[in-house]
């Protein structure tokens, strides 16, 4: 199962991310990116594909191997 | 922390990444006779980011000598005021329909508009951007969120967003002139709403809003103060910015080339514009509570002044910051703020500043300020009436 990097300390709380794959980006009380799961289904592989593509502060990330 | 008095407001709206010129590089916060100025990136964005600091936009009213309690209320309750839970409720209820898809099916309209204003323009050597081209793009995109004919409607979105905003600059000799502004504003929404035709929950924002109430996440009245809100943000930030942005292409021919050459910098170059030189020289906040920004002492009610010009020339940050980089990739610009009340709009925004660079580089093999003497002379936001500029079309197009 593929698995975020759950480091997100570049968020700048545009929440884009949670209307394109809001099954595992949320916010929180501060408006910034909470990752609901860091092991994602293969289902919301390419939502979170999106997410990643359009964050604006390029804080998402897949972790590497 | 430095000594007051190093800038004042008027300087600062001149030139907002002035106070590097007074104070020492390494400052990030100075005490002012308005209260505090936020100089530092990574303060500024630390300080918009800090729930114990309010958006202030009630103070804004009251500074700018507006009582109306019908506005005070409205403003209140908006989703630019609201924290915690209520402002979670709306956030999530308003900001669902402003979705990276929604902005790529717009896309193309975008261009088409870009296009046909270019086309009007045709051969002319000398062009005034504002009112040729920039103007009716943001107030063409803005109608179709709303589901209105932009044509019928686009002056009086361009206008009310003018004058609405007005309210963020503290004047209260601006009082009436505000009270006015919202007061048309605020008519209009209530018009809009009740010769509105359901449609589609998908179809526009006000159909979205409905769809929202239906399933109980928000009311009547927070369609009403939602719509009024996003109206007054509409379309003057990005008007401003726009012709900001081709102020800075004009100034700087080789960046106009580069992008020509390498038109996949249009994104990034958007950013640069925003950083190099934003709309807002500030982003205005209110302590809430007594605290502490960068280990200075911070009372409730201080009014505290994110200077987003200075913190996007803050060389701790960003390498030359003084040089207009479209190629730069270093922190994201703040003019659309950070965290929980980060801009809804600002997608729609980026996208159009990148339509504007794409079709008009397209067709311009360069452009310049007709009088740069004037231009550099010029008060800095000048640009929201008016950019005189002389451009040179390409032979041959370069495909963007």
């Amino acid at each position: 199962m593929p698995t975020l990097n759950p480091d997100t300390h570049a968020c700048i709380g545009a929440g884009i991310c949670t209307n394109t794959a809001p099954s595992v980006f949320e916010l929180n009380d501060n408006g910034l990116v909470r990752l609901r799961t860091v092991d994602v289904d293969p289902a919301d592989v390419e939502a979170v594909d999106a997410a990643i593509a359009i964050c604006p502060a390029q804080a998402l990330a897949w972790a590497q191997g | 922390m430095v000594a007051n008095e190093s800038f004042t407001v008027d300087e600062l709206v001149q030139t907002p990444w002035l106070p590097w010129e007074r104070v020492a590089p390494e400052t990030n916060v100075v005490r002012s006779a308005r209260g505090v100025e936020v100089l530092g990136y990574d303060v500024s964005s630390a300080l918009l980011r800090n729930t114990d600091f309010s958006t202030g936009l009630l103070e804004l009213f009251d500074h700018s000598g507006v009582d109306d309690a019908t506005f005070r209320d409205l403003v209140e309750s908006s989703v630019n005021y609201a924290e915690g839970a209520a402002h979670t409720r709306l956030r999530a209820a308003i900001g669902s329909f402003f979705t990276p898809a929604r902005v790529a099916a717009m896309r193309a309209d975008v261009r088409a508009d870009i296009e046909a204003a270019l086309d009007d323009i045709g051969d002319a050597a000398e062009v005034e951007l504002v009112g040729q081209l920039i103007r009716d793009v943001p107030a063409g995109v803005f109608a179709r969120l709303l589901g209105v004919d932009p044509i019928a409607h686009g002056d009086f979105i361009s206008r009310i967003s003018e004058e609405s905003v007005r309210v963020f600059e503290m004047d209260p000799t601006l009082g009436e002139h505000v009270t006015l502004a919202w007061t048309e504003l605020t008519n209009w929404v209530d018009d809009l709403i009740a010769i509105h035709t359901p449609g589609t929950p998908d179809s526009n924002v006000i159909d979205h809003l409905l769809a929202q109430q239906a399933a109980g996440n928000v009311t009547a009245n927070d369609i009403r103060s939602a719509l009024v809100t996003l109206l007054a943000a509409s379309t003057d930030t990005t008007q401003i910015l726009a012709a900001l942005m081709f102020w800075s292409f004009a100034a700087n021919p080789d960046q106009w080339q580069r992008l020509r050459e390498h038109p996949e910098l249009a994104s990034s170059a958007v950013t640069e514009s925003a950083r190099y030189r934003p709309g807002d020289a500030w982003i205005f906040r209110v302590a809430t509570v007594d605290t502490h920004i960068d280990n200075v002492p911070v009372h409730a009610g201080d009014h505290v002044f994110a200077l987003i010009g200075a913190a996007h020339r803050d060389q701790r940050v960003f390498t030359s910051p003084d040089q207009f980089d479209i190629g730069r990739s270093e922190r994201m610009p703040l003019n659309w703020g950070v965290g929980r009340h980060f801009c809804m709009g600002r997608m729609f925004a980026v996208m159009e500043l990148e339509e504007l660079l794409l079709a008009t580089s397209q067709r311009w093999e360069r452009i310049e300020h007709q009088d740069p003497a004037a231009a550099a002379a010029a008060p800095y936001l000048s640009v929201q009436q008016q950019l005189p500029l002389r451009v040179h079309r390409a032979a041959a197009s370069v495909p963007a």
